[in-house]
């Protein structure tokens, strides 16, 4: 048994060894560990090296690299964007004219290019699935990434070229990312494509496409959408056995219906919408942040338990309306669920209690818990695992001492019977984490530490430890 | 499968210089090349690996045997081992004091790491030189790399002018 000789044409000198006399190919890794920018120096070590960095494998360009220009720093005046702009893309060109193509990996812009720039981005994708690139991102939008992108400018956004997904090239695309632009598919779209991620963040797509597209990625293994535009429904027929991580964010979904057996971790952010994610689904992590005004609570407890029964790790946004009254019996419960983070918006007349007294049936479909509430008014919660044996630590934050909090508060001290911490803030956690704290809401503190003090006495809770702050 | 009786199976590796070399088939399937062979089933009881001479190899075979996962009763228990964090520290100070050689030793074990296609190895032997190229002037590149500069002055300033955007 013998292995076939390796391959070395490189002449080899016994006393001075050369790193150049190393094979070709151990040489283009080397190179591709380097960044770009330290491959292309390094070419003036030796004629040797001149041609090196042609076959480097992660050709990303962005601002601080190809115009040594940090993000953040956008320019007001126009023409001298403009003229960063054509360096950019004249640099660009010169590198793409230079590399070989060969052995090229990971193809990536990051740089605000739109629909004007067609011809140039165009040009760019057909080297990168040319040269059979097994991951493309392209970031149209690096500075306003964060922010929405206005129905208004939907009309610059580029249009990545229809014929790219039926090209050759197209087959050896693993991951794909994009940011900012507009995917269409051509008509006669058949697929199959290999992906195994694929990142769409303010893209332009329509409900069609998507559902086409990710009809054709059986291998897909990570799906994140943010921020989609125009997509109605999310319906996909066709399994996704592979799918392990789903994301879906800011979309302005109606409907979402998928088959991923094997989904392992699921977010979504967006309108208290139907989410069908197929029978045998488990995944054992997800984050539900239920956008808008209205009061969602039902929701949290009717709806997500259909497709979320299984997780053990929940953390939920919902908003409490104080002025709603009960809610249907839940059929289905979180029979897995070990930590649950509740954030709750409350709204609506603060001396009404009903509302906020819904609360405490979350103990009969749940575990360990932690509340937090807040003037914000807004509630914060944990939950560690089920029913009310089970319960050991409880948070509250936002306590403010609104009777509908002590009620619930009580409630859990009363029936808790493993309860070993409670702890009591009367600061709004959540809502400062986000936008620091407000002089406005000392009064409410005060308020509710008063309250506490006066009523959790560990005196009549002998096996609980209560911290007040 | 020959692959799932692993633990005390043992492969007889032979170098091009005559020796030969006795080792764990797990501890030999550290290398994605061997690995291929034999779970193709295309090894028998000696495997002969050109170009890498009896030093190099029996270096090779300590780097593997040292990063084999703890094995346990079987193949498959072996991989189920998670190396605690202690272990790792371990290995890194084993690694800084393996990779201790000369210049014609380190480009030796890149090439055979490289061509039995053991990641951890190659890495660690590559480190080095890429390290070298990030931190350092051209001058001294060429000093590590015992390269002479061959450029004429205009070739230079051509492919200075052609890559303005690196050498800003």
């Amino acid at each position: 048994m013998m292995l076939s000789p390796v391959k070395c044409t490189a002449k080899r000198s016994k006393s001075e060894p050369v790193i150049h006399s190393l094979p070709e190919g151990i040489m283009h890794d080397i190179i591709s560990r380097l960044t770009l920018k330290d491959a292309v120096r390094a070419s003036l070590v030796s004629t040797n090296w001149r041609r090196l960095w042609t076959c480097h494998s992660n050709l990303c360009f962005d601002s601080p690299t190809i115009l040594n220009r940090e993000y953040g720093t956008i320019s007001r005046s126009s023409s001298r964007r403009g003229r960063r702009r054509r360096r950019f893309i004249r640099r660009v060109d010169a590198i793409l004219e230079s590399h070989s193509g060969t052995g090229l990996r990971r193809f990536g812009i990051t740089f605000a290019l739109d629909a004007r720039h067609t011809e140039h981005l165009d040009r760019w994708l057909k080297f990168a699935l040319d040269s059979r690139a097994s991951e493309i991102a392209v970031n149209l939008f690096p500075v306003f990434y964060k922010g929405f992108v206005r129905s208004y400018e939907w009309e610059d956004a580029y249009t990545l070229p229809s014929h790219m997904f039926s090209s050759q090239g197209a087959s050896y695309i693993e991951s794909l990312e994009l940011v900012f632009a507009s995917l269409k598919l051509p008509r006669d779209f058949y697929g199959p494509l290999k992906l195994r991620v694929l990142d769409l963040q303010s893209v332009h797509v329509s409900e069609g496409d998507l559902e086409l597209l990710l009809s054709k990625c059986s291998s897909l293994e990570c799906l994140r959408l943010g921020r989609c535009y125009p997509v109605l429904n999310l319906k996909v027929q066709k399994p996704l056995c592979r799918l392990r991580n789903l994301s879906v964010r800011g979309c302005q979904l109606q409907v979402m219906e998928f088959s991923a057996p094997n989904l392992a971790k699921f977010e979504y952010s967006g309108q208290a919408i139907p989410i069908t994610l197929g029978e045998s689904m488990k995944p054992t992590e997800a984050t539900v942040t239920l956008l808008g005004y209205d009061d969602t609570l039902e929701h949290v407890f009717t709806e997500l338990p259909k497709t979320l029964s299984h997780v053990e790790t929940l953390s939920v946004n919902t908003c409490i309306n104080t002025e709603v009254v009960g809610f249907s019996n839940c059929l289905m419960k979180f029979t897995h669920l070990i930590k649950l983070e509740v954030t709750v918006s409350i709204l609506g007349d603060s001396r009404i209690r009903n509302g906020i007294l819904r609360l405490v049936s979350l103990l009969e479909m749940l575990p360990h818990v932690s509340v937090g509430f807040s003037n914000e008014p807004e509630a914060y919660w944990h939950f560690r695992p089920c029913a009310h044996s089970h319960l050991e630590q409880f948070e509250v934050s936002g306590f403010i001492g609104l009777r509908s909090q002590l009620e619930v508060v009580l409630c859990i001290l009363d029936n808790a019977v493993a309860l070993r911490r409670m702890s009591v803030e009367p600061r709004v956690t959540a809502h400062d984490r986000v936008f620091g704290h407000l002089a406005e809401f000392e009064l409410d503190i005060r308020r509710g530490r008063e309250c506490a003090l006066d009523f959790f006495s560990p005196k009549d809770y002998p096996g609980v430890q209560i911290e007040i702050f | 499968m020959a692959t799932r009786e692993a633990g005390k199976k043992m492969i007889m590796l032979k170098s091009p210089d005559g020796m030969e070399f006795e080792v764990e088939e797990a501890v030999a399937m550290e290398s994605q090349t061997i690995r291929k062979m034999i779970e193709d089933d295309c090894a028998d009881t000696a495997i002969l690996i050109p170009n890498i001479n009896s030093k190099i190899l029996s270096r090779v075979i300590e780097y593997c045997n040292k990063h084999v996962p703890t094995t346990g009763a079987t193949g498959a228990a072996a991989s189920d081992t998670v190396a605690p964090a202690a272990l790792a520290e371990d290995l890194k100070i084993w690694d800084a004091e393996f990779i201790k050689v000369n210049r014609a030793t380190r480009f030796d074990l890149i090439q055979a790491a490289s061509y039995l296609n053991i990641k951890g190895l190659l890495d660690l032997t590559s480190q080095t030189t890429i390290d070298t190229i990030s931190d350092n002037s051209l001058e001294e590149i060429r000093s590590f790399l015992s390269t002479k500069n061959d450029y004429l002055p205009e070739e230079e300033q051509t492919i200075r002018r052609e890559n303005q955007w690196a050498f800003q």
